[in-house]
């Protein structure tokens, strides 16, 4: 960019002259000369090509011919540059082009192709530089005599594909031409590509335009940003262009069926693929609306069917899979989008572009990622006298989409070629959807009138490993035990053994076995049996284990109440469970008033049990009893009850026995809350095993320092914690000689690998209520930051499939929804029977008969090793501006923040339908960093439409009263965060400066501290032209990528700071706005020392209006504030004096700033310069009263300076809190260190200072005052009368207070009025 | 993720097991082996109606019948 304007000034007249035919860009070529810019030195639009030409090769005519080619063709000697980042493009004159000839006969033999593959290779991998040229490069490699490869290459902004097919042909006419010495036989070409480009603009004007833009902004209405494709990587990579190709070949007979289809059903071959193209994406994203682009050549002109240039169009083709269509409609379909966009082709893409203006992300190609192409041929075969010639296939490494799929029709048949971003795929994984598709294709032409949601997709060894060999082979179980049974062969087998121990209390394996007997057979007493429910509602204690094991041996099945609910709550639980006895205790008794059922309190004194005998009863239950009935959330509304069998409480504990290998002397813990089903999990399968089983009390539960600390001191071996709280206690130094040997978690998503170095294995646990407590489970291995931990593989005797909408498996790695059968599964939900039978439906693909699946609403995908990866809830996958947004995810990238202990992301709406994602966080110690910071770790994570829009700080999330997150429990955005809605203006010198650029390139403002650039409508070469203003004016270069990747004005002028600590003027003024020729207006900073505050005022006078703020000295490093006031007014007469050396002047100034500015006024008038106007806004002299009031010392200057920032005035008086609160307030740039905020204070300090000394003296002028009319009149009336001590006065009422009348939209009255008052002025003079 | 915006237009079966356990599925499609159509079909919410209706003692047959004769012999 820069070397032009040097270059354009040191030309001769002759050379000025050929820049005068400087041609603007086709709208093709903007995009690739943006893409340069972007990322310049790239090799990844060079269009290569080589033939082999065999046979007697006479080397100067072919020579000549490419020169003549070269002097035909303008494209082929064009280069580009850029004034002030707008480009051209310019044809040099024709020179010289040799032909280098490369001799490669003394290679071996056997080497030479292998060899020239390589050179070639490395050849097409060397970029051109678009501003030097030459773009196009021609070289001859001689293998032998006979035998010579051509090879050239060109950079695609020059000449597309088709140019070669042109550029072989031309030369083949011309080498016989030239063989024989005659001359050309071509005719001079009608037009030139510059011609083209030209007429490209103009046609931009034209109605016909405007009728296809119409059309296409119709047709793109409302379509996604984005296609999730299935990629292995956790994050989505950077951008990269490594690429990779995959190659294969339809069968014959495939083929042939393709074209009767396509014949049957009165479409294109080309419609055909496209559709089965887009079924796939839909089979891989769930998608069903679906984007692919599709390069059209655009030479629909004669005079350029000629022309060697870039004249391809990428035409943008919307899939529509909605509806379930059959393979027939959706040809149908297909059809009329092809035509369609085929009549409405001569919109360049890139002005569609422009206009859609889509949601952006660097990482990807605006409007679509995915490419289908289709080509009749690979090279045309160009005929040469005496030669034979054949085209050579080169190999791609790098791929401009994320995924492009291509056909070449040859004689063999139909090729595709799969070219993918390596970055995306992993290895074998394209294979694996080229055989996709060719099931796809299978199914299309055997079944046409079927859906193609339901066509086969899966290889049957695909289908076969996610199906079989990813679940567990059957574990037999028996088929008669229950939980009693097992506890009372402890009892005989250990009867001394402690099996419960809580802080008061402890039971023996034979105490605990007696007394369940005896409050059983009280049960039984009470009409409990088989099928009937008990409510129990105890705190943690011996005694709620027995009340369970009683409720177990009794026949009943349990139903736990945890006290910690809501009374309203636990008596609709009670009452809806029909619970047929409710076992309390008595400090709990009142919560209960009346009840239908009978109620129990265990601790009364005189317990009926006691009487009871105490050995084991009878069995009365079987396998298919219900065991326990839980209750869980619904997502619509009221709790639903989960009823859970023996038969899957047995085979948990079976599974949980032999996973960890549990004995007798093992040391358990029991602290889940007991309405979390994870406490049945605690309890039966360490009981079943003889174990130990410790009771922490509340405290220790919910604290990880005094759980770490108890789990140790009681040597406990195995543990449960929920997901939050094994998290923070992972994060705890552990002494080495901890006994815990396994620590188990689960119930919400885990978000990060434990740490290294741990004494114990973390197992992550996955499973709804309704299938027993665990689905799935596995160890984790030690930090890998970049993967999120699995959830296991599914325990024993249960299945776990990943199936789509249509209840069919999801290829490996692609996100599905989660359904589990087995033995675990409940029976369904208490008492409803419509809700069982939509959750629990028919397994297709047991072998037992009869057999459900229950279906949970979760989703996640296949590691490629069987490991299950959680995704989220379905109901948590939102869309946000056409993109879907995974909720988890970002709460995932977010922990990787080291200062981030617990993230959640919520879609809130501040204003109707206009959602924004928050993320909510809690700190790991202390304070987190700053929004900006956050969003730049973020950055390198996530895709830009994922960064959310607001961060939260919360000292801790709500919890639910089972450990989970609360999600309903986080505060509203509006209540709590006031100044998150609110857009700062510009904060300093730099902001200020780069939001006057903005508001000049997007010709809108005002600009605010939090505004993007390309949500404020900046568009990629906007952000072009923004680098070279940026350069111009701040003397730094800034990358283009910069812009993309800092889109939000804070960010961009923080990099600035940071990458320049940016020079800054020594003057004091600082041009607010400098257009206009008028007079300049001249304002006083305030005490704060800085001029922003005029920003708005400045813009409202309006461009014709120069505006000059003048800032103290000492807020830019280095400086020393300057004491006393009269100093400051000589000093700022000394710098505007250099701007406007004589008078009249304009001067004014707001609160401090009226002051100093009537300071200077009067200096001026002393020298005997005149003053056209001294408009001082709400200045006040002090008076022995608000010297009285004086400040108490440093600290109350401190809390005033807070004030002065905006901070409440209860703010802080020290430093650090200030520097904290300004900063998440948003009211100083978020980078501000400790020692700008003393140099800040250092002004207001000083300002203070020779405010209070100042001695006014009498001054001649008339002096305006502008009075705040909110002030109390009392006040303005002394105010004025101060003044009219030392000058005459006239004064003007303006609205808002003192604080606000700068503000928006105050201002605009005072911006009017005073506009009105510049322009008399300006008259009288 | 593989939820169609538009709501379900699915035409399903009521379908039930051995052990008397109703279920829905959809009704082109060949039923899940043990299971049996009861001969009721409509929109999801159709169906879901029947067998609220139907599906009284939500016990699985077997339970059923065992509880009756632990019932008979006590």
């Amino acid at each position: 960019m820069h070397d032009w304007q040097t270059i354009l000034n040191q030309l001769t007249p002759a050379k000025r002259a050929l820049l005068a035919a400087r041609n603007p860009l086709s709208f093709a070529q903007q995009r690739l000369w943006f893409l340069d810019q972007l990322a310049p030195g790239q090799a990844d639009y060079n269009i290569p090509a080589a033939l082999r030409l065999t046979g007697r090769l006479n080397v100067p005519a072919l020579e000549a011919g490419i020169n003549e080619i070269v002097r035909r063709h303008d494209a082929l000697r064009t280069v580009f540059g850029a004034v002030e980042g707008r480009p051209f493009q310019l044809a040099l004159p024709a020179k010289l082009v040799s032909l280098p000839l490369h001799d490669l006969r003394n290679v071996p033999e056997t080497e030479r192709e292998t060899r020239l593959a390589c050179l070639l290779n490395e050849a097409a991998g060397r970029p051109f530089d678009l501003t030097r040229g030459p773009l196009f490069s021609v070289e001859l490699w001689r293998l032998a005599e006979t035998e010579h490869v051509l090879w050239l290459n060109w950079h695609h902004i020059i000449a597309d594909g088709w140019s070669l097919e042109i550029f072989f042909r031309e030369l083949a006419m011309l080498y016989q031409a030239y063989l024989h010495g005659a001359p050309s036989p071509l005719p001079e070409l009608p037009l030139q590509y510059g011609d083209y480009a030209r007429w490209q603009r103009q046609e931009e004007q034209g109605e016909a335009w405007q009728r296809q833009l119409l059309y296409w902004k119709r047709q793109l209405q409302g379509a996604p940003a984005s296609l999730p494709l299935p990629t292995e990587g956790t994050f989505r990579a950077q951008p990269s262009s490594a690429g990779a190709t995959y190659r294969f070949t339809l069968p014959e007979r495939l083929t042939a069926a393709l074209r009767e289809l396509s014949q049957r059903e009165n479409v294109t071959l080309f419609m055909t693929l496209l559709a089965a193209f887009q079924t796939l994406l839909y089979r891989h994203t769930g998608e069903t609306d679906l984007v692919v682009g599709t390069p059209q050549t655009n030479r629909n002109r004669v005079e350029l069917e000629g022309l060697i240039g870039f004249f391809l169009n990428t035409l943008v083709l919307r899939g529509d899979l909605a509806g379930k269509p059959t393979t027939r409609e959706l040809l149908a379909r297909t059809r009329e989008t092809v035509l369609a966009a085929h009549a409405h082709q001569d919109l360049p893409f890139e002005a569609l572009v422009g206009e859609l203006q889509p949601t952006r992300q660097l990482q990807q190609q605006p409007l679509f990622q995915v490419a289908f192409t289709w080509k009749s041929a690979v090279l045309p075969a160009a005929e040469l006298p005496g030669l034979t010639v054949s085209a050579l296939p080169l190999g791609s490494h790098t791929a401009k989409f994320d995924l492009s799929l291509g056909w070449v029709e040859t004689a063999a048949g139909l090729e595709g070629v799969f070219e993918y971003r390596a970055a995306l795929f992993a290895e074998g994984a394209i294979q694996r959807w080229a055989e996709r598709l060719q099931r796809l294709l299978l199914g299309m032409t055997a079944q046409p009138a079927a859906p193609v949601s339901r066509l086969p997709l899966l290889t049957e060894a695909e289908q076969r490993q996610v199906i079989q060999e990813f679940n567990p082979e059957a574990t037999p179980l028996s088929e008669t035990l229950c939980v009693p049974a097992l506890i009372e062969i402890r009892a005989a087998r250990q009867p001394a053994k402690l099996a419960v121990v809580a802080s008061d209390d402890a039971l023996t394996y034979e105490q605990l076995n007696a007394r369940a007997n005896q409050l059983a057979r009280r049960l039984q007493r009470l009409g409990i049996g088989p099928e009937m429910r008990v409510g129990i509602c105890l705190e943690r204690s011996a005694a709620l284990v027995t009340a369970m094991l009683a409720t177990l041996k009794a026949g009943g099945a349990y139903v736990p109440l945890d006290p910690a609910y809501p009374s309203e709550r636990l008596r609709w639980l009670a009452e809806n469970a029909g619970a047929g006895v409710l076992l309390t205790q008595r400090n709990l008794r009142e919560r209960w008033g009346a009840l239908r059922a009978p109620i129990v309190c265990l601790d009364e004194e005189n317990n009926d049990d006691d009487r009871e005998a105490d050995q084991s009863l009878p069995n009365s239950v079987t396998q298919a009893n219900a065991a326990y009935l839980i209750y869980t959330s619904g997502s619509t509304g009221q709790p639903k009850g989960v009823v859970v069998t023996h038969a899957g409480l047995l085979n948990l504990i079976c599974w949980h026995q032999r996973a960890f290998g549990v004995t007798e002397a093992d040391r358990v813990t029991q602290l889940a809350g007991v309405g979390f089903d994870a406490c049945v999990w605690e309890l039966w399968p360490h009981l079943a095993a003889g174990a130990t089983l410790f009771l922490p009390d509340d405290e220790t539960r919910l604290s990880p320092l005094m759980m770490r600390d108890w789990l140790v001191a009681q040597e406990i071996t195995l543990a449960f914690l929920p997901t939050p709280l094994a998290e923070m206690v992972l994060s705890l130094a552990w002494p080495a000689t901890t006994r815990l040997r396994c620590l188990l978690t689960g119930g919400d998503r885990l978000q990060s690998h434990p740490p290294p170095g741990l004494p114990f294995t973390l197992v992550n646990n996955y499973g709804p209520t309704e299938c027993t407590v665990v689905a799935s489970s596995g160890a984790l291995a030690p930090a890998r930051e970049t993967t999120a931990p699995d959830i296991g593989r599914p325990i024993a005797n249960t299945q776990v499939y990943l199936l789509d909408a249509a209840l069919q498996p999801v290829p490996r790695g692609v996100v599905g929804e989660i359904f589990i059968g087995g033995v675990g599964l409940a029976r369904g939900y208490h008492q409803q029977p419509a809700l069982t039978a939509e959750r629990f439906l028919p397994d297709p693909f047991s072998r037992v008969p009869g057999a459900r699946l229950y279906r949970t609403g979760d989703l996640a995908r296949h590691r490629a090793d069987g490991a299950l990866l959680f995704v989220g809830r379905a109901d948590r996958q939102v869309k946000l501006r056409g993109i879907r947004v995974e909720l988890g995810e970002i709460e995932a990238a977010l922990k990787l923040h080291p200062a981030v202990k617990q993230a959640v992301a919520e879609l809130r709406e501040r204003m109707p339908h206009e959602p924004q994602l928050v993320a909510y966080l809690m700190p790991q110690n202390g304070a987190l960093p700053s929004s900006e910071e956050l969003r730049q770790f973020l950055q390198a994570k996530l895709p830009t439409a994922l960064l959310p829009a607001a961060f939260v700080t919360l000292e801790k999330l709500p919890l639910t009263p089972n450990g989970k997150v609360d999600r309903e429990a986080l505060p509203p955005l509006e209540t709590g965060f006031p100044h998150l809605a609110a857009k700062q203006p510009p904060r300093d010198r730099v902001e200020f400066e780069l939001a006057r650029l903005w508001e000049e390139l997007l010709g809108s403002g005002p600009i605010s501290a939090q505004d993007d650039f390309f949500a404020r409508g900046g568009h990629s070469l906007l952000a072009v032209r923004l680098c070279a203003q940026i350069e111009k004016q701040f003397g730094q270069r800034l990358s283009l990528r910069t812009i993309f990747q800092m889109p939000v004005l804070a960010q961009l002028a923080a990099q600035l700071r940071r990458q320049a600590n940016v020079a800054l003027a020594n003057s004091p003024l600082v041009a607010l706005q400098s257009h206009g020729q008028r007079r300049p207006f001249f304002c006083v900073h305030p005490v704060g020392g800085s001029v922003w505050c005029y920003a708005a005022l400045a813009r409202r006078l309006g461009s014709e209006q120069p505006f000059y703020g003048l800032q103290a000295r000492g807020l830019e490093p280095g400086e020393e504030p300057v004491a006393r006031l009269d100093a400051m007014a000589t000093a700022y007469l000394a710098a505007l004096r250099k701007l406007q050396p004589h008078g009249p002047y304009l001067l004014g100034g707001w609160s401090l700033g009226g002051v100093i500015a009537f300071e200077m006024a009067r200096q001026l008038s002393a020298t005997g310069e005149r003053i056209g106007l001294l408009a001082m806004f709400d200045s006040a002299l002090p008076d022995s009263e608000t010297r009285a009031a004086d400040w108490d010392g440093d600290a109350g200057l401190w809390r005033s300076f807070a004030q002065q920032l905006g901070l409440s005035p209860d703010a802080a008086a020290d430093p650090a809190t200030i520097l904290t609160q300004v900063k998440s307030a948003g009211v100083l740039p978020t980078a501000t260190e400790g020692a700008e905020l003393i140099r800040l204070f250092r002004v207001f300090k000083a300002n203070v200072e020779a405010l209070g000394d100042y001695a006014p003296r009498a001054y001649a002028g008339q002096v305006e005052l502008w009075q705040a009319a909110e002030r109390p009149p009392e006040i303005r009336r002394r105010q004025a009368d101060r003044w009219r001590a030392y000058a005459a006065i006239q004064i003007h009422d303006i609205p808002g207070t003192h604080h606000t009348l700068l503000c928006e939209p105050q201002v605009a009255v005072l911006a009017d009025v005073l506009g009105q008052r510049l322009a008399q002025v300006e008259q009288a003079q | 993720m593989h939820h169609e915006e538009s709501e379900d237009l699915t035409i399903y079966k009521v379908v039930i097991n051995h052990e008397e356990q109703y279920s829905i599925w959809p009704a082109d499609r060949e039923n899940p082996l043990g299971w049996t159509d009861v001969g009721k079909s409509g929109t999801k919410e159709e169906c879901l109606a029947h067998i609220k209706e139907v599906w009284t003692d939500m016990r699985p047959l077997s339970l059923r019948k065992k509880m009756e004769e632990a019932a008979r012999q006590s």
